[in-house]
């Protein structure tokens, strides 16, 4: 039976990731700020731009669930990083499966070339944009980093020689045909809204089509999808530490706050959503480690997950009370970073209800929706 | 759903079905906690001593004890087929409270002799812990043993004790020290229910079935009958209620009532995204107690020690079965609420006894009292 655990080399690369990201973490500095070249070249030096990989289940790179651990430790410090977004990109490339998208992939690695994912998500209501006699046309919402890029890996829709709308994942090198525009937002994540006016594509940009790039994205989607969720565990037990230490000193009515069963259910609630949070990210990271069809597990993951991210700020803040709505103390730092993390595991439960419905009757009593 | 365990017990879960295949009674709706109906009961208890003979009671006791020597994450299947099958085993009083306690406590002569009888289910056992004034606090136990020559003479009165009148002996957690708190102060005897002075008086109770409140008026046992140490019950039965090495498997009976809950809306004209939420509800609870129970299991046979994991998983497993039931009324709608004699009720009327029965959580301690372990000994607030 494999146990319900982290993997293998998750204590390693969890005690360097720790002494890498609490040193620039604004729950240490505040004010710190970093460029990003220098940030992506120390990413590289670390090895972190090529760590596992997403082909490989079984073989000796490092798997999801311990790769999970740079995460973790990435939301415990609340550093906004750019590599979860570099991550995504090198995923999917290497899970399109040709030549062209492996070459991106390996000089991606080396921190060379910044490739960045401009995925369409379904929260923004957005159509993708379209590809038609190699010009692509549209507009991306929520790209990061995309004034850094060199390259985006975009995902759009071709009408080839069908009906249909074909799948397909680009490369797309920056240019003069595309617009950039800053999409200010509460965590002060940098994103942006890319317009492509016609841009051209040439075919050796195609990296993938059809089911290829169907299988690169939601390959790359369970896997982001699981190392955001490793970032909200990782946040939520930094937020349970600061909660319980302020719930024993914090004094009210004669002795510590943290004595009355009020204040200890909100904390307990931190740490419970916490640790299920921890307990389906180590199911879903094992699943797609193993090779298995994670959609279930995924869509499992990112209900709780999302769920934990709404609630551990909410219960912080009725403990912390007025002081945890001051900016002098970091809560709101959470708070944030919290939102961020919420639509980027689906905004709400609907987008998984239904994958969880169809799943649990096709295992349950062999039927389909 | 279910986690893909090692070919060795998967082929230990195929041979449990086949059994319960060829064992389960047809009707065998029992509610083992507090079913008394006499005609279900002898079913219930006849198909416990088939269990029993298959040497499947007390899976993981040493086999000199009557036990069969296997492992944790062994019971842990068995105890998900049976709970899957609502297979109606009786005599839980004995299996894990008395049985954890006597093999954590006990002389070699206890276990000798109680251990086996419990196993092949010769000897069954009542609960009587709680007091009227002592629920999860048995520091306020009031029953006194008191020594007279070599025998103890015991008085008090329990509460709510399951499965009084049908069985033969009650665990009994009695004062038999002046000092106040939990550890030093409390002893655990085996009595049995015969004996001049003890008296159950029936309280029917809301689940549908029977409890006792069970009277002992200077009930005389022999100094035997003291399981283990004289002061260590406290910590007897925390062992037995924690270090059994399993976790008692409510996720698995409840997919077996999510799948009948497909089962019977399978072929309805519509799927919408409200009834898709409910279901993905249901999935949830019951995904997240597997996963917190082969964690504690995982932790308990590798010998490893989570920081509060255990404590997590006993929080959720006591504020999920309420809330399961509760989803069922929001997925069947008002029919939900119909009896099982009601002509058309859902799922031959059992969502509506599970809803009853679901108000029963408070056994073993309510989800309030788990969640202030959690946050006292878990979390290291002050008390």
């Amino acid at each position: 039976m494999m146990d319900l655990i982290w993997g293998e080399d998750y204590d390693v690369l969890a005690e360097v990731s720790r002494a890498v990201f609490q040193r620039v973490s604004p729950l240490t500095d505040r004010e710190i700020s970093r460029d990003l070249a220098d940030e992506i070249r120390e990413l590289a030096e670390l090895g972190w731009l090529e760590l596992g990989d997403p082909r490989s289940a079984g073989s000796e790179a490092a798997d999801l669930a311990s790769m999970a651990a740079v995460f973790v430790e990435l939301g415990r410090a609340l550093v906004r990083s750019p590599l979860p977004a570099l991550t995504t990109a090198r995923d999917a490339a290497l899970l399109c499966g040709s030549r062209a998208a492996d070459d991106l992939a390996a000089r991606a690695a080396t921190g060379g070339v910044q490739v960045f994912p401009a995925f369409t998500d379904p929260a923004w209501r957005r159509p993708a944009p379209r590809l038609r006699d190699g010009v692509l046309t549209g507009t991306v919402l929520d790209v990061p980093y995309a004034d850094a890029a060199d390259v985006l890996l975009v995902e759009a829709t071709e009408n080839a020689d069908t009906d249909e709308p074909v799948e397909v994942l680009i490369a797309v090198h920056r240019g003069p045909r595309m617009t950039i525009d800053p999409m200010p937002n509460l965590g002060g994540y940098r994103m942006s809204a890319v317009e492509f006016r016609e841009t051209p594509v040439a075919e050796a940009d195609v990296l993938a089509r059809g089911p290829h790039a169907r299988t690169a994205l939601v390959g790359a989607r369970q896997r982001t999808a699981i190392l955001t969720a490793a970032q909200v565990y990782g946040a939520g037990s930094a937020l349970l530490d600061r909660t319980v230490d302020y719930a024993r000193e914090r004094r009210q009515f004669g002795g510590p706050i943290g004595r009355f069963q009020a204040v200890q259910y909100l904390c307990t609630d931190i740490a419970v959503d916490a640790h299920l949070t921890s307990a389906f990210i180590r199911d879903a990271a094992r699943i797609v480690d193993e090779g298995d069809d994670a959609g279930l597990a995924v869509a499992l993951m990112c209900k709780q997950a999302r769920r934990t991210a709404e609630q551990m700020v909410h219960a912080a803040h009725e403990v912390h009370a007025g002081i945890g709505f001051m900016v002098e103390t970091d809560i709101h730092l959470f708070t944030k970073a919290a939102k961020k993390w919420v639509f980027d595991l689906g905004g709400c439960d609907e987008r998984h209800d239904g994958v969880i419905h169809a799943e649990m009757r096709r295992q349950l009593i062999g039927a389909r929706l | 759903m279910r986690r893909v365990l090692s070919p060795e017990l998967e082929a230990w879960r195929k041979e449990i079905r086949a059994f319960l295949d060829a064992e389960l009674p047809p009707s065998h709706a029992f509610n083992v906690e507090f079913d008394d109906a006499p005609d279900r009961w002898e079913t219930a208890l006849e198909f416990s001593r088939k269990l029993a003979s298959k040497g499947w009671i007390g899976l993981t006791w040493p086999v000199r004890y009557g036990g069969a020597g296997r492992s944790p994450l062994e019971n842990q299947v068995l105890l998900e087929e049976l709970a899957a099958a609502d297979a109606p085993v009786v005599n839980s009083v004995g299996i894990f409270l008395a049985a954890g306690t006597i093999l954590a406590g006990g002389s070699e002569e206890q276990k000798a002799t109680l251990l086996p009888a419990i196993s092949s289910m010769r000897t069954l056992w009542a609960e009587g812990l709680t007091e009227p004034e002592a629920g999860s606090d048995l520091g306020s136990l009031r029953t006194r043993a008191v020594r007279d020559g070599d025998d103890w003479v015991i008085t008090g009165q329990k509460a709510f004790t399951s499965w009084g009148p049908m069985s033969d002996v009650l665990f009994v957690a009695a004062r038999t020290s002046e000092e106040a708190s939990t550890s030093g102060a409390i002893s655990i005897f085996v009595v049995d229910l015969r004996s001049p002075g003890v008296t159950l008086h029936p309280m029917r109770n809301f689940g549908g079935g029977v409890q006792s409140t069970t009277f002992l008026d200077g009930v005389r046992v022999p100094g035997e009958a003291l399981i283990g140490e004289e002061g260590k019950g406290w910590s007897y039965i925390m062992g037995a209620f924690y270090s059994s090495g399993t976790v008692e498997p409510i996720y698995s009976s409840q997919e077996a009532r999510l799948q009948a809950l497909l089962e019977h809306g399978d072929g309805a004209p519509e799927h919408g995204a409200s009834a898709s939420s409910d279901i993905a509800e249901l999935a949830l609870m019951v995904q997240a107690q597997r996963l917190l129970a082969y964690e504690v299991v995982g932790d308990n046979v590798q010998g490893r020690r989570t920081a509060y994991g255990g404590g997590v998983q006993q929080v959720i497993a006591k504020e999920y079965e309420p809330r399961f039931a509760q989803f069922f009324d929001r997925v069947l709608g008002p029919a939900s609420q119909l009896t099982a004699d009601a002509a058309g009720a859902p799922l031959g009327g059992a969502p509506e006894a599970w809803y009853r029965q679901s108000f029963a959580n408070h056994a073993g301690g309510t989800s309030q009292l788990k969640r202030m372990v959690l946050a006292t000994r878990g979390l290291g607030l002050p008390r």
